[in-house]
């Protein structure tokens, strides 16, 4: 859809004030036009009284053939007749106009009035088109200066908008574009805040196992006369927390990767269904160690474009979560749903839910609520799913009942995966 | 960052005995990316708010503040240009042309602008939103939860600030209008939009990162529930 430059209101103000100039002066160019000749009119009227005046003075009695002669048109022989007889005294078609006094005097007023309207008109055109590029120039310098503000870091200047044209659609883009500079800065400085909080996150995670295994080999190292059970002890506590390391460890960097946007998903239109019975087989340890019952409900088997490596990772996170949160013998449901636009998974637990002030928070990396008490969860298995699900244009949320259970929603849009 | 701001706005009808208050001095602030419901009792002036945010109302005192600028500072002309670009609409009973194609629908306010068309976005948001196969279809050829997906594509057309949504599934049954409800949540999230939503249904409300409870005119509760 391209269009002319008419709807511009600076080129349609130009073009009415060219037209308006156009109508003034073409009025003043006819009314001078009546004037020049009603005055030439006259003009020529009073030298033929003069002459009538002059012949009648002299021949009083050529009075009826004098006047007839000025108002009706002589016959081609009498036309001859008068060039020859003027011609005596140097008077024909030849002479200059600036020896005929009447012919002057007229010539000399309308060269005049030409180029008295002539420079009306220039002068008309270049006041509108300076006026014109004055508008253009002067809005460029507005963006110009509006532009240099941005670079030094005031994104209050906003440029006018509200308007058909151009020049108004300039201004929207350029506010839009200020605008997401200035998000996008704001998103870097919060970034660098989280970052360092990160950092410092994730060293006091590696702290604490690293201060058990240091006091666990020292006793050890000191003990060495201690029976091989007490050893054992030791290096069972100490694998486990080495355990705990690297687990921490591999997260981070999955999610380091996924958020660098380093990570190339293994895309492929595959059964979703299957890799949610993979994740429920693997973590089957957990939950029969639980006496849980873990419960996939589908009504036919959903194919869906997704990285079975990834998405299983995703939702072993969340399952994780709900089989440390559910009590012995209860139940965990996995309900997969599709309808024309999207894929819906609902994954509900029968745990011991989650504070409503901790809701919005359980995705943030080391979020860690009210619920301390299970110490094993370092905040890295939900914020991970987050990342994943989201990297596959799907948004997770949460609900919450204390003491009744929680459940994630995960819905995937069909149309652009 | 903030996109929207109002400054103790104020809606009232009529004079004397039969003067109204719809709306008694509101300040809210509402941030970029943001998901906000409004609810509230039918009568308590949820709409009236909608309708002043979008610019689509005169406050009777109170100023409007979109990304910067007062759009009641704006003439009625300016502002209705400002609408155009700024905000989308999405309304309970669809509000489509129906001699035009879903596309065409959903191209309308680009086409009204003469705006040149992002053609892969506009392709994007039709594979979002599931139309692919209904391009060429007519409103009345489309079920309701369809043409209210045509109506969120179109209020996303021209990726405004914020899309303003009024009982969005309220014509919907339930199945149709949850499905609405999180492609609309999709969409503002993938295109880094903010969402403002009168509903009256608790669950969709429940969805919400902030809910704004109005009644009699008057912000009772103002909570922020998801980050």
């Amino acid at each position: 859809m391209k269009e002319g430059i008419s709807s511009n209101p600076e080129v349609r103000r130009t073009v009415l004030k060219l037209s308006l100039a156009m109508v003034v002066l073409t009025a003043i160019m006819l009314l001078c036009t009546y004037f020049f000749w009603a005055s030439l009119n006259k003009s020529m009227i009073e030298r033929d009284l003069s002459i009538i005046g002059n012949l009648l003075d002299k021949h009083p009695e050529l009075q009826g053939d004098i006047l007839p002669a000025f108002t009706q048109e002589g016959s081609l022989n009498q036309h001859k007749k008068g060039i020859e007889a003027a011609r005596k005294f140097g008077y024909d078609d030849r002479l200059p106009v600036n020896l005929n006094p009447l012919a002057d005097q007229y010539s000399r007023k309308s060269y005049r009035s030409v180029l008295f309207f002539c420079l009306l008109c220039f002068g008309c055109i270049l006041g509108i088109v300076y006026l014109s590029f004055k508008g253009l120039f002067h809005r460029v310098r507005e963006t110009a200066s509006a532009a240099e503000r941005i670079v030094e870091g005031d994104f209050n200047s906003i440029l006018k908008q509200e308007n058909e044209g151009d020049f108004a659609k300039l201004g929207h883009q350029f506010n839009e574009m200020a605008k997401r500079l200035q998000l996008t800065l704001e998103e870097v400085q919060s970034e660098k805040v989280f970052l360092k909080n990160t950092i410092f996150d994730i060293s006091h995670q590696l702290k604490t196992p690293l201060a058990s295994i240091k006091i666990f080999n020292e006793l050890l190292a000191e003990e060495i006369s201690e029976g091989i059970e007490v050893k054992r002890e030791f290096v069972e506590k100490t694998a486990a927390q080495v355990e705990r390391m690297e687990w921490l460890i591999k997260h981070l960097l999955l999610i380091a990767k996924l958020e660098a946007g380093t990570v190339e998903f293994q895309m492929a239109r595959q059964s979703l269904s299957l890799t949610v019975k993979e994740v429920i087989e693997s973590l089957r340890l957990r939950w029969e160690q639980k006496t849980l019952e873990v419960a996939l409900i589908e009504n036919s088997d959903i194919i869906m474009s997704h990285d079975r490596e990834w998405i299983g990772e995703a939702i072993s996170n969340i399952l994780k979560n709900c089989i440390e949160h559910t009590g012995m013998g209860r139940k965990i449901e996995i309900e997969l749903a599709e309808t024309s636009v999207m894929t819906r998974m609902i994954i509900r637990d029968q745990g011991e839910g989650i504070h409503k002030e901790d809701l919005p928070h359980i995705f943030k990396r080391f979020y860690k609520g009210r619920n301390k008490l299970h110490g094993n969860g370092t905040g890295i298995g939900l914020a991970l799913a987050k990342s994943i699900i989201e990297s596959h244009a799907g948004i997770i949320r949460a609900e919450s009942v204390l003491g009744e259970g929680t459940t994630f929603i995960i819905t995937f849009p069909k149309g652009v995966i | 960052m903030e996109v929207l701001k109002t400054i103790n706005l104020t809606k009232t009808y009529g004079t004397g005995n039969a003067r109204v208050e719809a709306l008694k001095d509101a300040n809210i602030s509402i941030k970029q990316g943001e998901f906000v419901a409004v609810v509230g009792p039918s009568g308590s002036g949820k709409s009236t708010m909608l309708h002043l945010l979008g610019g689509l109302d005169r406050p009777t005192s109170g100023s409007v503040i979109i990304d910067g600028k007062d759009i009641y500072s704006l003439s009625e002309k300016e502002r209705s240009i400002f609408r155009r670009r700024k905000v989308g609409f999405v309304f309970q009973f669809y509000n489509l042309i129906p001699v035009l194609s879903a596309e065409e629908n959903i191209t309308l306010p680009l086409l009204l602008d003469n705006k040149e068309i992002d053609k892969a976005y506009i392709e994007d948001l039709i594979g979002l939103l599931g139309l692919k196969g209904r391009k060429e279809h007519l409103p009345n050829e489309l079920s309701g939860g369809q043409q209210q997906r045509v109506s969120i594509g179109r209020a996303l057309a021209y990726k405004p600030s914020i899309v303003f949504a009024d009982e969005p599934t309220g014509n919907l049954d339930s199945k149709n209008g949850r499905e609405v409800m999180e492609l609309m949540r999709l969409s503002v999230q993938k295109y880094h939009q903010t969402l403002v939503v009168i509903t009256h249904d608790l669950d969709i409300a429940s969805q919400a990162d902030r809910i704004i409870r109005i009644e009699d005119g008057m912000i009772v509760r103002d909570e922020a529930v998801r980050a």
